[in-house]
């Protein structure tokens, strides 16, 4: 088997239904082609570093899954055109990269607006938007 | 009265590079020195990016960051990653 993970990047009026419809429709094209998926993280709402499609906010999600060797090829090209085309309106970006099957699977990710706690009056500033946030996977 | 004396090439060529080794910094590759940093380097890892990309948005070179060519060659991969999933700004100015 070979791994991959799939950043997703998806307008910040995203339903939770479409959320979970998202996930399990991804996990529907996986099995068709011989796939499993491994994780499927929500990062959160994140201000991004320039606006997309007029939007200054948007949500993350990862997935990692293993796919068959011997047919990765069009189970990659499967999961290309369901971002690209099934849901164009509501996936503005994705990007999928290799995985090392003996690189851990932890990551390093920045902290998202969800968990940056409230700044009070008179309290301590609250953490920074950079602090780096580690994800089990 | 003394003279100056004018030396070979050769001879101020060797003084010159001593004197700019005697208070250089030796600069090392950061994701070199174990398998966490070097793991660490990964387009979702937006935080440790930004500190290899100036105010502008652009990739430092080696001979600043100090990375060795196998790792700024990873490194320049990673931040356009993170710049097509708006993690790292292409340019300042966006907004």
């Amino acid at each position: 088997m070979v791994r991959y993970e799939t950043l997703l990047l998806t307008t910040p009026e995203l339903s939770t239904e479409l959320a979970e419809q998202l996930e399990s429709q991804l996990e529907a094209v996986l099995r068709e082609h011989g796939g499993v998926l491994l994780s499927y993280d929500r990062w959160g709402k994140y201000f991004l570093a320039f606006p997309i499609e007029k939007n200054d906010y948007g949500i993350y999600f990862l997935a990692r899954f293993e796919l068959d060797p011997a047919r990765k090829t069009e189970a990659l090209e499967a999961i290309r055109l369901f971002y690209a085309v099934r849901h164009a309106e509501t996936v503005f970006r994705h990007i999928t990269k290799s995985l090392d099957m003996e690189a851990p699977l932890m990551y390093a990710r920045p902290q998202s607006l969800e968990e940056i706690p409230e700044e009070t009056e008179g309290a301590a500033p609250a953490a920074s938007e950079d602090a780096e946030t580690v994800a089990a996977a | 009265m003394a003279r100056k004396v004018k030396l070979k090439v050769s001879t101020r060529i060797l003084r010159k590079k001593a004197r700019r080794s005697s208070y250089a910094t030796v600069k090392h590759c950061r994701f070199c020195a174990n398998d966490a940093t070097e793991h660490s380097l990964d387009f979702k890892n937006a935080v440790l990016l930004r500190t290899f990309v100036t105010e502008r948005g652009k990739i430092l070179p080696s001979r600043i960051s100090g990375n060795c060519a196998r790792h700024q060659r990873q490194l320049t991969t990673e931040i356009k990653c993170a710049r097509t999933m708006a993690l790292l700004p292409f340019a300042s100015g966006h907004r």
